[in-house]
């Protein structure tokens, strides 16, 4: 029971993510209304603590070691990406960290 | 056009001088009044914008905090070279930014005057998402978002506080927005400066606000305790938000901080002769 919860937990939040950051980019962090930009972007760094601690959280179920690595790699992959990113190639780090969601969600679909 | 400022005792030559360091994403136009009020009074000021803070804005952006350390490092060691007393001094930023030059230079600076020191970002002004900052900060959510300035642009004082919005609008006097990489950078630099704080043995005095909006006292009281100054003063204003320099107390600030650095100087001020040529 808890494994579903939190399986499906982490596939809703990763799906999100990938969503909410695919349209910040296109079109949301352009526009002027500065409440709408703060509560968006906070909205994505709360997605990112979710999904860091749903993704944790499946490591306990996930079948194998490699599995197990892959999950935690998938959780810390937001502060990993965050610290590696800079501001010249900020665009391909975006779309990198919209791969990982995408991946991570693909991954515990099929695997967990 | 460039807001660095010099102010120079052209007549005679004086010995003393004091470094004035810029809070993030403001200017030397934010410590004008302050550095005037000094050099009337015997001192030559320096106040130089900061790293990513000059005519290339988009420079803020890709500036890191060891660039302002590297520029506020250099800019002591050429005043150094000419002065027999360096004071540094500092408002937010440019506070923390003081300390790490006398962490640095430890026989070298004469005093520190650490105004409205930023260690943390913890005012009542920040929005309600802040306790996500960490996350944001560490991870792309940084390259997102620059959070606006807003009110009370950390002025108390009604009247100052429409000029200065006024001339932010115009954009002569600093930035509309901190970006969040520019915060994470300034919050490096405050690990950095927290880390060695106790390699500090100066005489300091630190001038904090109660009501700060941006950074609340938990950081001058840090500063305070931390220290291994044997020679500091705290003192917490009462009427005033994070702008010291421009806000309801600025003059007791101004009085403060010039008490202080006589206090500390063994050279003679030219104060008189200053104000009848200012």
């Amino acid at each position: 029971m808890l494994l579903i919860v939190l399986k499906y937990l982490f596939i809703a939040i990763g799906s999100l993510l990938a969503i909410l950051i695919t349209c910040g980019k296109l079109f949301v962090f352009k526009l002027k209304d500065n409440i709408l930009v703060s509560n968006y972007t906070a909205s994505i760094a709360g997605g990112f603590f979710l999904y860091a601690i749903s993704a944790i959280s499946l490591i306990i179920f996930a079948p194998n070691l490699i599995d197990k690595m892959l999950m935690l790699m998938f959780g810390l992959s937001p502060f990993i990406i965050g610290n590696l990113a800079t501001y010249e190639k900020e665009n391909v780090f975006t779309v990198i960290q919209i791969i990982t969601a995408i991946a991570s969600v693909i991954f515990v679909i099929n695997c967990i | 056009m460039t807001l660095d400022f010099e102010l120079i005792n052209e007549k005679s030559e004086c010995r003393k001088a004091v470094l004035l360091f810029h809070g993030l994403t403001g200017s030397p136009f934010e410590l004008k009044k302050y550095g005037q009020f000094l050099y009337k009074n015997g001192y030559d000021v320096y106040a130089d914008c900061l790293p990513g803070h000059g005519d290339k804005v988009e420079e803020i952006y890709t500036v890191k905090y060891t660039d302002w350390l590297e520029f506020a490092y250099k800019r002591f060691e050429d005043l150094n070279k000419k002065y027999d007393e360096v004071f540094v001094s500092g408002l937010c930023l440019g506070a923390v930014l003081a300390l790490a030059v006398a962490i640095k230079y430890k026989d070298e600076v004469k005093g520190i005057v650490s105004l409205s020191t930023t260690l943390f970002l913890d005012g009542w002004r920040l929005p309600w998402f802040s306790f996500l900052m960490p996350i944001a900060l560490s991870t792309m959510v940084r390259f997102y978002y620059n959070y606006p300035e807003c009110e009370p642009h950390g002025i108390k004082n009604l009247k100052v506080r429409n000029v200065i919005k006024r001339l932010l609008q115009q954009g002569n006097v600093g930035m509309n927005d901190f970006p969040m990489t520019s915060i994470f950078e300034m919050l490096k630099l405050s690990k950095f400066v927290r880390k060695n704080i106790q390699e500090v043995t100066q005489p300091i005095l630190i001038i904090h606000s109660q009501e700060d909006d941006l950074t609340s006292t938990k950081s001058a009281k840090l500063v305070n305790s931390k220290i291994s100054s044997t020679d500091k003063e705290m003192i917490i204003l009462k009427d005033s938000y994070h702008m010291v320099l421009y806000d309801n107390e600025k003059e007791f600030v101004y009085e403060k901080a010039l008490s202080f650095l006589d206090n500390h100087s063994e050279i003679e001020s030219e104060g008189e002769a200053r104000a009848a040529c200012c």
